[in-house]
């Protein structure tokens, strides 16, 4: 009966049509196949992940050509401060409004109770212009620190 | 009927089937042998690329695909003593060309020679460069401004581009002979752009791109491998408005005497700082202009009457004479049958110290300054800063003529007392004079007075160093004295109302082409000069006004006419500009007679 029972098992299933019930395939995948997707994906990981550093580079590059405008155009407008501050430049727009400049000096003594009556006059100075102590070279320093100096 | 069929027996299948076999199996080995060896062959070639090989590939395949950009490093900037711009870099365009992509240069050559307005010489320059068809760069036009590029590309020509390169600018000229010059490349040649020159100089960057077979950039690939590094920036202890002011004042009076050519420094007194330093020359063409070369600095002259300053402060700091001294002083004097007059003729007359400097009599000081060993008078010239350096060590400073004292003889033993036989700069004569404003301390003189690093860091120099030269008390008296020039003397026309101020004034013969100091005509060419300090008491500035031949028919040919004037002039914008409060109301001279009648 044991016999049997295993015979059963073991032997395959006969029916009377003569087919014969062949166990499922598990469905494997080889090594070599997986390996190949493997391999596949990491590289289209590497080129996602290039072409993504590369998109980051462009943007770099983007900034670093503003930046460098930026600078160059910062040049342009000093130098152009610089000429409308020079003393050149104002004498030119005085004598273009009709301008002349002084001949003579003259000093005049003010007496005290005068100038304290002219300072009550003009009020209170805004405390920024009062305090203000920073000169042109401290401010330009600072610029220059904050900004760095590297393009 | 149905075909017969050849059946071959079954031995005789077998054993062709087996010919067979080994015959494709005879082949297939020979095949593979082939591939091995062809396999072996290419290994090897393989092998020898990545090793015996590979460093000479790989240069090629770099310099194939990369290019290398210099990123140029910012020259600093020159700043005045208020923090305004003196000398900075601005962008600009420059052309260049590749000759090896040029079909005709001639016309290339021509289209853009036309837009840029070249001349012939400088478009056969142009031509001869676009002709080097086996180089890959030549400079078109460099340092242009950006329409005059963009007009020339506009023209589509093959083989023209542009790039951004920085160009030195001198804002308004202001100070030009100081600041100096640099060349296309941006290098200091001469002033203080040459003489700091390393602190301003930055240190160029590289960047490193890959390109295609075209020359075109790969985008995104690009890789910076060396920041540059910026200059240090400069502040000077100028100021720029009395820069201005001053050089308008001496081209102005250069103008008005037909002079050669004009000079005058103003220093801070007690710092040695250099205000303003202005340099005018007439041109060949006749025009009158600020000049290129800071000749303060450079050309050297007898200083004249000035000196006598230096003689009798010598005489007075040895305890020899004091400003009431009295000197009975002749009209005229013969040594070594070289006769030596006063500018005025007189006969003999008592003239006290303080006359003979107010007045300015040669006689008066050659007797005052016989009291001492010629040797302790050579030693007091030295000590006021004749014949060696200031300290300021500007590029090409002249340390002036003054002879050893073994090699001084005769009548120069004289007439050095009054300021001839030596020479000294406009540099020399002002520090000279400070020592007296200084309370007897000679202090160098300076130009810069601290750097700005890339950090935005200040970094200041250290202080002028000093020597003493004469006693406080010493140059006080001498200060005194100098009063009274301004004051009753020669130097009246220095005079500010509001300002008092001491000086002297020098009217120096210059020597001629004919070894004298006559022209062959018999007349005399002229130095004249005004030096001075304000406010007496407590002085904050040095100023020196020289004018180089003033017109020697007219009356305005002296120190007293000529440069008194401009020191009147610019008194006042210096007062204003640093701030300096007024004496009172006038020139502060009630009390004080002339010393003589005449």
């Amino acid at each position: 009966m044991a016999l049997a029972f295993r015979l059963a098992s073991v032997l395959p299933e006969r029916d009377s049509t003569g087919l014969t019930l062949v166990p499922r395939r598990v469905r494997r995948l080889p090594l070599p196949v997986a390996m190949v997707a493997v391999v596949v994906v990491c590289m289209f990981t590497v080129v996602s992940l290039t072409t993504h550093m590369a998109g980051q580079q462009l943007r770099i590059d983007r900034l670093n050509s503003d930046i460098i405008r930026a600078r160059n155009n910062f040049d342009k407008l000093r130098a152009e401060r610089a000429r409308f501050q020079s003393p050149q430049y104002l004498t030119e727009k005085a004598k273009a409004m009709g301008m002349v400049p002084g001949t003579q000096t003259k000093m005049v003594e003010v007496p005290v109770d005068v100038a304290v009556l002219v300072a009550s006059g003009v009020g209170k100075v805004d405390s920024d212009v009062a305090d203000s102590k920073e000169s042109p070279l401290d401010q330009f320093g600072r610029m220059k620190q904050s900004g760095g100096a590297t393009p | 009927m149905r075909p017969v069929r050849h059946v071959r027996p079954a031995v005789s299948l077998k054993k062709e089937s087996k010919e067979v076999d080994q015959r494709m199996r005879s082949r297939l080995r020979w095949l593979m042998l082939i591939v091995v060896i062809v396999m072996v062959v290419l290994s090897a070639r393989v092998l020898m690329l990545k090793t015996t090989d590979r460093s000479g590939y790989l240069a090629a395949s770099i310099d194939q695909r990369t290019r290398v950009n210099t990123l140029r490093a910012s020259r600093g900037v020159i700043f005045d003593r208020n923090g305004q711009e003196l000398a900075l870099s601005v962008p600009t365009n420059t052309l260049w060309a590749d000759p090896r992509v040029i079909v005709d240069p001639p016309a290339t050559a021509r289209a853009v020679a036309g837009m840029l307005g070249m001349g012939p010489e400088d478009e056969a320059a142009l031509l001869e460069r676009l002709s080097r068809n086996t180089q890959k760069f030549a400079y078109v036009a460099r340092e242009l401004p950006k329409e005059a590029a963009q007009a020339v590309l506009g023209l589509g020509l093959t083989g023209i581009y542009s790039y951004i390169e920085p160009a030195r600018v001198v804002e308004s000229g202001a100070a030009e002979a100081l600041i100096g010059r640099t060349d296309p490349d941006g290098l200091g040649t001469s002033g203080l752009e040459l003489q700091y020159d390393k602190v301003l100089t930055g240190t160029d960057g590289t960047q490193m791109r890959q390109v295609d077979n075209k020359g075109r950039s790969i985008a995104g690939e690009g890789s910076v491998t060396k920041q540059p590094v910026p200059g240090d920036d400069l502040v000077l202890s100028i100021d720029k408005t009395i820069q201005y002011q001053m050089d308008a004042a001496v081209v102005a009076r250069v103008e008005r005497l037909s002079a050669k050519g004009g000079t005058a420094i103003a220093m801070d007194s007690r710092t040695g700082e250099i205000l303003a330093m202005s340099n005018v020359k007439r041109r060949a063409d006749g025009t009158v202009a600020v000049a290129q070369g800071n000749f303060a600095a450079v050309e050297a002259y007898e200083p004249g009457s000035v000196a006598k300053v230096f003689s009798i402060s010598a005489a007075v700091n040895e305890g020899l004479v004091d400003p009431s001294t009295t000197l009975r002083v002749p009209g005229i004097v013969r040594i070594d049958n070289f006769p030596i007059r006063d500018a005025w003729p007189h006969g003999p007359i008592d003239m006290s110290v303080r006359a003979i400097l107010s007045e300015s009599s040669n006689i008066g000081t050659m007797m005052v300054a016989e009291k001492m060993e010629f040797t302790k008078l050579h030693d007091y010239l030295s000590a006021f800063g004749f014949g060696r350096h200031t300290g300021l060590e500007y590029p090409g400073e002249s340390r002036g003529i003054l002879k050893s004292v073994k090699k001084t003889y005769g009548t120069e033993r004289s007439t050095v007392a009054y300021g001839y036989g030596f020479a000294s700069t406009a540099l020399q004569m002002v520090s000279a004079i400070n020592v007296v404003a200084n309370g007897g301390t000679f202090v160098e003189p300076r130009l810069v007075t601290a750097t700005i690093d890339r950090s935005g860091r200040r970094e200041t120099k250290e202080p002028s160093k000093t020597r003493p030269v004469l006693s406080a008390s010493t140059a006080a008296t001498m200060t005194d004295i100098m009063r009274d020039v301004v004051c009753t003397g020669t130097g009246e026309l220095a005079k500010v109302k509001g300002m008092e101020i001491a000086g002297k004034t020098g009217t120096g013969y210059k020597v001629q082409g004919n070894g004298t100091y006559a022209t062959d005509a018999g007349g005399r060419r002229y130095f004249a000069s005004f030096v001075g300090f304000f406010p007496a008491q407590a002085p904050r500035v040095t100023m020196l006004v020289s004018i180089d031949e003033p017109s020697s028919s007219s009356i305005d040919r002296f120190g007293g006419t000529a440069a008194a004037p401009v020191f009147a002039q610019l008194v006042p914008t210096i007062m204003n500009e640093l701030g300096i409060e007024p004496t009172g109301t006038d020139a502060g001279c009630q009390g004080r007679t002339a010393t003589l009648g005449h």
